[in-house]
């Protein structure tokens, strides 16, 4: 085990370097200055909100006093008060008159809703219609919150982060946690959310190699709750920028998610309501996609499948703002170790944020490193390795014996499956013996149909024993072959484990231009126009207007994403089914007995045919 | 020792051989397709046009209801021969632009009919009969130009073109 300073120092060696976006707000900060400009509150069921703590009492002590709730009650910090008519005056005034050029220097790249279906687009238009009705964080919080954040940054100006060593499985674990004041994504960046408080984590997988030296060998960013494979990457991976041994992260505008590559990511949130609807129209689209024979119907196992109804938001991680890190616009402080022994971590479950009782819950706070809002562990804290998807990843210094061990595991089961295999080859062979023997002896009819099941089960036995047995071959094959890379110190596989990584959205893509973007802030609002007019004015032909008029937006949506041919594809054969539907509606029998007439033909042509070929001489 | 040919000697079966012409089969069924369709299309309108007493048309101040509807019948199926025609035209001419222009001709053909179908139901503006074929030759249509042989109008791109690889 590694004591305090020992931990500090591997923090220290590896600690990341963060590349912002400009327009960038809000960059990490000691938690414990937050906790004291805050005030405490407290959620019970069916009763308003209440101070427990007024700003300005509450410190890192007191929020790591232990407490208990009965069931549903939310304890939560609230940073921002509401502003003032002439803050705000202020804050706007600021925001025009450019004072601060970080703010003015950011500019949105190509719109999310073009690069989306229309599908996303109407549900995209519901979610922001829903925002007025549900729990969100106040208009004018964000504008607070970033004059308080620089108040206190003008009081404390360093850039901290908190870092975490955690044991486990031959890792050692690097964490290290980055909290930010607000985050501002939806405001500021026409994001998804708001909300008070942002903790975001980067993890650094280190193990030791033959000399016992600890090397880096993973690294995995966290990202908008996602867990899982996909996270992590290689030391050695490219797409892992480093300078010297520091990571670099790109963090997302106003989210601070964390990516590996600068870019603009489209990330797609399916919302949980909609969950049976996206269901079944997965189910559609596969049968559809195997019937059309268009490509990934046959997707590999395992693979996440793209989001259907979901909402498009685009993350700007562009790293062309400010820099915090070694070498950079400016240095880390020495960093907040924690662990579970710090109180605060421990012991305060609550929110970290104002709580909007937003039943989507990306409005409300974040809870603490250690906690989901419910008030539960993080995996990413009992469990890092786990989370990343390493659970299953030996470190590289274990490979060879992990190799060597499993191999010899099917050597031992392949031996024991031959041996298997002769004791039944012999029962197999006395028994058919059995069955010769007795085959002819009227009194002796039960025993020998008893002894043909005995043989044909023993048959099968023996068939399944042989698969195995090759299936064993092969596999040990491989093993050997992946033996012999490592023992050649060959490149391993970097990039095997990832299904469906993140990448930034290509800027060439098609629908970039000023057309698309337009259609598509307009297209949902005239198609939605479209169908009043048409209900009004003629419902006579409606069914067969609306889909004119959808086929006629898919069209130009298809023409302005370069898809037309499919859309044009996909229509006339949703149509051809529908009348192939009338048709067999109309002629059942007719078509029945067409059917059984052709197939009375066909065979009676093939048997002509055998016949006509059996009196042909042969030459 | 026979005298059986050697296997590369053995004569490929018609099917096969006909592989190496694929693209001109598939170019003449679907004009094939295309012009019988306009053909049906402009034979039903001529013949309802010829079964019109036109004397009686032009005597009478208000020709009898019956007589108009036909005439609508006749006015309706003209336009949809016509785009055949000229899809056939394109199909031949310039097969991607024309591939487009069927497949949409086709949907239209077959909203139509489904429309008619559904809202027509004393059979005023339609024979039954006639309708059903047009459904039937537009479903064959659009099933041979969907399948892979009639894709091959669609170029070097069929199978590996923008869209199919998005989606």
């Amino acid at each position: 085990m590694m004591d305090t300073t020992q931990q500090i120092a591997l923090l220290r060696r590896y600690e990341p370097i963060i590349r912002f976006t400009r327009g960038e707000e809000f960059f990490p900060m000691d938690a414990e200055a937050y906790i004291r400009a805050c005030s405490l509150w407290i959620k019970r069921p069916g009763e308003p909100p209440q101070e427990l703590i007024p700003a300005g009492a509450l410190t890192p002590e007191t929020l790591a006093m232990p407490y208990e709730d009965e069931y549903g009650t939310v304890r939560f910090l609230q940073f921002t008060e509401p502003l003032s008519a002439a803050e705000m005056a202020v804050q706007a005034l600021r925001q025009r008159h450019a004072e601060d050029a970080a703010l003015e220097e950011f500019r949105v790249g190509q719109g999310r809703l073009a690069r989306v279906g229309y599908a996303s687009r109407v549900v995209d238009a519901l979610f922001r219609v829903a925002l007025l009705a549900r729990g969100r964080v106040p208009g004018d919080a964000a504008a607070a919150a970033s004059l308080g954040y620089r108040t206190l940054l003008l009081q404390d100006p360093r850039y901290v982060y908190h870092g975490r060593v955690y044991e486990e499985r031959g890792w050692v674990v690097l964490q290290y946690w980055f909290f930010y004041l607000y985050n501002n994504w939806r405001t500021r960046f026409s994001g998804a959310n708001d909300h008070e408080a942002d903790w975001e984590m980067i993890c650094l997988y280190l193990a030791r190699d033959a000399d016992n030296v600890l090397r880096p060998e993973w690294v995995a960013y966290a990202s908008h709750d996602y867990a899982g494979d996909d996270l992590r990457r290689h030391w050695e991976d490219p797409e892992v920028q480093k300078v010297d041994n520091h990571p670099v992260i790109y963090a997302g505008a106003g989210s601070h998610a964390a990516y590996f590559s600068p870019g603009e990511y489209l990330t797609k949130i399916e919302l949980n309501a909609l969950t049976p609807v996206t269901r079944t129209l997965r189910r559609v689209q596969r049968v559809w996609k195997r019937l059309m024979r268009e490509t990934g119907a046959d997707s590999v196992p395992g693979t996440p499948e793209e989001p259907v109804l979901a909402i498009p938001f685009v993350d700007y991680a562009r790293g062309d703002g400010f820099a915090i890190g070694p070498g950079q616009d400016a240095p880390w402080d020495e960093p907040v170790r924690i662990d579970e022994s710090v109180g605060w971590v421990r012991n305060y479950r609550g929110l970290w944020g104002l709580y909007t009782q937003d039943p989507f819950a990306g409005e409300d706070a974040p809870a603490g490193p250690m906690f989901n809002r419910d008030g539960t562990v993080r995996r990413a804290w009992y469990d890092p390795v786990g989370w990343a998807g390493l659970d299953k990843v030996p470190p590289s210094s274990e490979q060879l014996a992990i190799v060597r061990r499993q191999r010899q595991e099917i050597v031992d089961r392949r031996t024991l499956l031959r041996a298997q295999v002769e004791e039944k080859t012999a029962l197999l062979r006395g028994l058919d013996i059995q069955a010769t023997s007795i085959r002819n002896q009227p009194h002796l009819r039960l025993v020998h149909e008893q002894t043909l099941r005995e043989i044909k089960a023993l048959s099968n036995e023996i068939a399944k024993l042989q698969a195995e047995i090759t299936a064993a071959s092969v596999v040990l094959e491989n093993l050997d072959r992946h033996e012999d890379l490592l023992l050649a110190g060959g490149a391993q596989p970097l990039r095997v484990h990832l299904r469906r990584a993140h990448a930034p959205a290509t800027l060439n893509q098609p629908g970039a231009s000023g057309v698309a973007e337009l259609w598509a802030a307009i297209s949902v609002t005239v198609l939605l126009v479209a169908f009043v007019l048409l209900f009004y004015f003629n419902p006579r032909f409606l069914p067969a207007w609306l889909v004119s008029i959808l086929a006629l937006f898919a069209f130009i949506e298809a023409g302005v994403r370069g898809a037309f041919t499919r859309a044009v594809s996909r229509f006339a054969t949703a149509l051809a089914i529908a009348a192939t539907l009338v048709l067999v509606y109309e002629f059942f029998w007719w078509i029945v007995g067409v059917t059984v007439l052709t197939l009375a033909l066909y065979i009676l042509w093939d048997n002509l045919r055998e016949f006509a070929r059996t009196r042909r001489p042969i030459r | 020792m026979n005298d059986a040919p050697a296997p590369q000697h053995i004569p490929l079966p018609g099917f096969i051989r006909r592989s190496s012409h694929q693209y001109r089969w598939s170019m003449a069924i679907t004009l094939a397709l295309l012009l019988i369709q306009a053909a049906v299309f402009w034979g039903v309108a001529i013949s309802l046009f010829s079964s019109v007493d036109w004397e009686l048309v032009e005597t009478l101040d208000e020709p009898p209801e019956i007589v108009l509807r036909q005439i609508i019948r006749a006015i309706v199926l003209v336009p949809f021969g016509a785009a055949l025609l000229l899809c056939a035209l394109f199909c031949a001419l310039w097969p991607r632009a024309g591939w487009h222009l069927a497949m949409i001709a086709e949907s239209l053909i077959l909203l139509v009919g489904l429309q008619v179908y559904l809202s027509d139901r004393e059979q005023l503006l339609t024979d039954r009969h006639w309708l059903y074929l047009h459904m039937f030759v537009a479903i064959l249509a659009v099933v041979f130009m969907n399948s892979p042989e009639g894709k091959l109008l669609l170029g070097q791109n069929t199978g590996h073109s923008r869209a199919d690889r998005e989606l």
